[in-house]
């Protein structure tokens, strides 16, 4: 019996990778024979590019073309970020002090500072050139990972105000959406004259959001599971 | 003879590693290693999107970056959860485990108590 499940294990294997090798040379191929597509919906995108309020074609898809792919986006950070809170709350909060003499925290005073400005200037550049919410959020986010391995205490999340930050990103979200609809009577359809100023408040409390729910999937791994 | 452009290429290295990452996902039990295979799965996906995105160089199109930019951040969300689950089904194995030899060395401790009961006298000591 045990045997006979063995060689059964070997032929689902083989047959496995099989497939997966049959199912790679298929997509090769489709990827050599494809034709080449129009960019029709580039052309588009680029045409309407003034009426989005910003001059950055890739923040003007996140947040005015496709703004409805980010709003629930940002509903599953807050899902995620709902899901893992638990395991960092298990652990009490440990009343470690960080040594001086830690290489971590002397880097950490370099770099912490250096990250906060890019992180600002990344958020505000995302309406002209690379750059915005997300980017800038990874940003704050590794500069949170480092104070918590410097063994600084940086956010406390049985703290009402930080799940208020966890999330203001949706919320931003749907005060704006709620605003916009007042004015043109359409789902998530961003009047051109305060467009640009609509996305700014969006991207300003989701880089809070994402950065925080970014450090809190790192902080329940690394300190939940001791 | 094949025009080897650049998003061609990125497709055809998209592909591979959707194949590594299938094959660490089916091929292994652990759940780590199927963790790491769905990141090299999803990174494959971004790949296959940001070949696409320029396959014109001179006319990148800016909505697969869009979804791949919102798409990055997701995964290290989702792949975090994953993580936290994988490591509270560990523990509970653990802790299942723990209780499985204790109960053992109870039967096993009872058993002993009752055998050394039910002796005779001159075979004990």
């Amino acid at each position: 019996m045990q045997t006979y499940w063995l060689v059964n294990q070997r032929a689902i294997n083989i047959l496995i990778i099989g497939l997966v090798s049959v199912l790679t040379v298929l997509l090769i191929v489709a990827f050599i024979e494809q034709p080449v597509h129009d960019n029709a919906l580039r052309t588009l995108a680029l045409d309407n590019l003034e009426k989005t309020g910003v001059s950055n074609p890739v923040t003007a898809v996140l947040l005015n073309y496709r703004a409805y792919d980010t709003y629930m986006e940002f509903a599953v950070f807050l899902c995620v970020a709902v899901a893992v809170v638990p395991y960092v709350l298990d652990v009490q909060v440990s009343a470690q002090k960080p040594s001086s003499e830690s290489q971590v925290l002397s880097i950490a005073k370099v770099f912490v500072p250096l990250s906060i400005i890019m992180g600002g200037y990344l958020l505000w550049i995302g309406s002209s050139q690379p750059g915005g919410a997300f980017q800038a959020s990874s940003l704050l986010a590794g500069c949170l990972v480092l104070l918590s391995l410097a063994n600084v205490k940086t956010i406390d999340f049985s703290k009402v105000r930080i799940r208020l930050l966890l999330s203001s990103g949706l919320l931003a979200f749907v005060a704006v959406i709620i605003l916009s609809f007042f004015q043109t009577r359409g789902f998530i359809i961003l009047q051109p004259t305060f467009a640009g100023a609509l996305i700014l408040f969006v991207e300003f409390f989701a880089t809070f959001a994402i950065s925080v729910t970014l450090f809190l999937c790192f902080e329940s791994i690394h300190k939940g599971h001791l | 003879m094949i025009m080897l452009t650049q998003s061609i290429l990125f497709s055809i290295c998209a592909a591979i590693l959707l194949a590594i990452g299938l094959m660490g996902f089916l091929l292994t039990s652990d759940f780590l290693r199927k963790l790491l295979a769905l990141n090299v799965i999803g990174m494959a996906i971004f790949m296959v999107l940001i070949a696409a995105a320029s396959a014109d160089p001179n006319a990148i199109d800016p909505i697969p970056h869009a979804m791949v930019l919102t798409g990055i951040v997701v995964a290290a969300a989702g792949t975090a959860l994953g993580l936290n689950l994988a490591s509270k089904i560990a523990r509970f194995a653990r802790s299942i485990q723990n209780e499985n030899s204790t109960q053992q060395n109870k039967t096993v401790g009872s058993e002993k108590v009752r055998s050394e009961k039910h002796t005779p006298d001159g075979k004990g000591k």
